[in-house]
């Protein structure tokens, strides 16, 4: 899968457990669920998971919303040219340094300003190699915990190029975490079940025969 | 907390009766101007020749080429036309920062009506820094003299812009007047000299035979008002009633219906004597919004076509936003927003570093800094 590298924004404000990051262009705006890595202090890139766009509005923006007869060209300048701001809350997960990957809180949060970027098929691969990271987002309160879960998910198996075995690690890990919250543990199975990819997903990449 | 609001309280409940007070006499002033404006409507040579007679007297106020009552409906707006517009803004010369330069930034679009297609947007800064780039004739450049120089960059720009080859009607437009404020206090050879580069641009826009036009929203002018009451009472006594509250034109064209527009007027200041053939005319537009004004070189003046082309443009401009969309955004592209500008002196601080200079703002600027002072250098 070939991936435009290059940053998909900055950070704008930061704490140990989520940041979040100022976009220009809505078409490269991180999706719900998928992971991003920014440079911090000493070498660290902490990893997280894209959870809210936020799309801010501006006076403007309300003036020429209100009116009927908007011109095609405003229209495009606004959605074009316009620096809207918009706005991309990340969950931290954890981060990697001299390519080792922990999956817990990072010592410091990244700075104002750092460039954030998409990450790597093989970098999301040897993230999701272990799976600590799922309590992170199941027990974060105050973020669509369970539609969070299943998206990176479904992104993982995808990203790891449809890795079913991966999958179903994941939804015995999800089951265990929530051994006691069945209605949580049900949305989250039915969210990522393989038959939810379109047809054109690649054939398994690493199937060893678990079901 | 510095401002004593207690203190304060008293002043401005002061301040608004004194305004209401004024409110009842501005409408009986306005009433009788407005007889006047009907009783002398029809009467443009009696007008005119009035007007210029006074002019000569240093009187300055507008001079009419139409009835005072005239008025030209909307004219039908071009399938396709190009508006282009260009606005600056500036971070002035800072005496006690850690270097002296100052900074203007164009912002400017280029729309085209009818396209269908977005328009292309620019911002442009430029850092002024030689000897003489902040010096002219001894004098640093900054407040008045900064203006103008920003003023005729963005005539510069809207040149640049206005492609001459092009067939489909085009329009330029600048936010304010097209009359170059320059300070009474300066010397005439200076004034001159701020005004004819100014003209220069006006030139090359002319030569691109796209027409160019100042809008002004919420005009406080009064040159029309100042005709009426040179017409009623004579040169002698517009002195005296200068003192009183005076109405602003637009409050005499209230009547114009959205979309129309009064007849043109000359500008009555005196810089517009330096301007030949670009002599500013102006009329009252009914943007749908609120009533504005609009300055126009005479060459566009006295071209029918032209005229129709800022009409129609103008209005068709307000529709979305109820101010002409390109001025709104090519402002918005000029501005220095508070955290870009924190980072630019940043920058500037880390390459002069880079250099070995020093970098020590004055005892001043210091000490604002830690009492919690902003420096005032916005535009």
């Amino acid at each position: 899968m070939t991936h435009d590298l290059s940053p998909v924004g900055r950070v704008l404000r930061s704490s140990t457990t989520e940041f979040v990051v100022g976009c220009q262009d809505l078409a490269r705006v991180p999706t719900f669920g998928s992971f991003v890595k920014v440079k911090a202090h000493d070498g660290i890139w902490v990893y997280g998971a894209a959870y809210n766009v936020l799309i801010d509005d501006d006076p403007f923006v309300r003036q020429i919303i209100g009116n009927p007869h908007i011109p095609r060209e405003v229209a495009l300048d606004q959605k074009e040219n316009r620096q809207t701001p918009i706005e991309v809350k990340v969950l931290v997960l954890g981060y990697a340094r001299d390519g080792l990957v922990y999956q817990y809180l990072p010592p410091q949060p990244p700075a104002t300003l750092s460039d954030v970027y998409p990450c790597t098929a093989s970098e999301v691969t040897a993230f999701t190699d272990q799976l600590s990271y799922l309590r992170t987002i199941l027990f974060t309160p105050q973020i669509p915990a369970d539609e969070l879960l299943a998206a990176n998910l479904r992104e993982a198996y995808l990203r790891r190029g449809g890795d079913r075995e991966f999958l179903v690690e994941a939804g015995r890990e999800a089951a265990r975490l929530l051994k006691d919250e069945y209605d949580r543990l049900k949305a989250i199975l039915s969210r990522i079940r393989p038959s939810l990819f379109r047809s054109s997903t690649p054939e398994p990449a690493r199937r060893r025969g678990v079901t | 907390m510095t401002l004593e609001l207690g203190v304060l309280n008293q002043q401005v409940q002061t301040m608004a009766r004194s305004l209401a007070g004024q409110r009842e006499e501005y409408g009986q002033r306005l009433e009788r101007l407005q007889a006047v404006f009907r009783s002398r409507a029809a009467d443009l040579e009696g007008l005119r020749d009035l007007a210029i007679s006074a002019r000569g007297t240093g009187w300055q106020g507008a001079i009419p080429t139409e009835p005072l009552d005239a008025t030209h409906p909307l004219p039908p707006c071009p399938a396709a036309m190009v508006i282009c517009a260009a606005d600056g803004s500036q971070i002035e010369v800072d005496r006690h920062g850690i270097a002296m330069y100052y900074l203007i930034n164009l912002g400017s679009i280029v729309y085209c009506h009818g396209s269908g297609a977005a328009p292309t947007v620019r911002s442009e800064p430029t850092l002024f820094y030689r000897e003489d780039e902040l010096y002219e004739d001894g004098r640093l450049v900054q407040g008045n003299r900064l203006d103008s120089k920003r003023s005729v960059m963005e005539l510069a720009k809207l040149a640049e812009l206005a492609s001459p080859g092009t067939t489909e009607p085009s329009l330029a437009l600048v936010d304010g007047s097209l009359l170059l404020w320059v300070l009474e206090e300066s010397r005439p050879e200076v004034r001159e000299e701020l005004v004819s580069r100014y003209l220069r641009q006006l030139d090359r826009l002319a030569q691109a035979r796209g027409p160019v036009a100042g809008y002004l929203s919420r005009p406080r002018h009064h040159d029309v008002v100042s005709l009426l009451e040179l017409a009623e009472r004579g040169p002698d006594a517009t002195a005296q009633e200068r003192r009183l509250p005076f109405p602003p034109d637009r409050a005499l064209f209230e009547h114009l219906l959205p979309g129309e527009r009064t007849g043109l007027f000359i500008a009555g200041t005196q810089t517009n004597d330096m301007y030949g053939h670009h002599r500013v005319h102006f009329f009252y537009l009914n943007t749908g919004a609120e009533i504005a004004r609009v300055e126009v070189p005479q060459w566009v003046a006295q071209d029918q076509g032209l005229m129709d082309d800022v009409h129609a443009g103008i209005f068709e401009q307000c529709r979305a936003t109820g101010y002409p969309y390109v001025l709104a955004r090519a402002h918005e592209l000029a501005v220095v927003a508070g955290a870009d500008r924190d980072e630019f002196e940043r920058m500037v601080m880390a390459a002069l570093l880079g250099q070995g200079l020093g970098v020590s703002p004055s005892m001043k600027a210091w000490l604002k800094e830690l009492t919690g002072g902003r420096r005032s250098r916005r535009r």
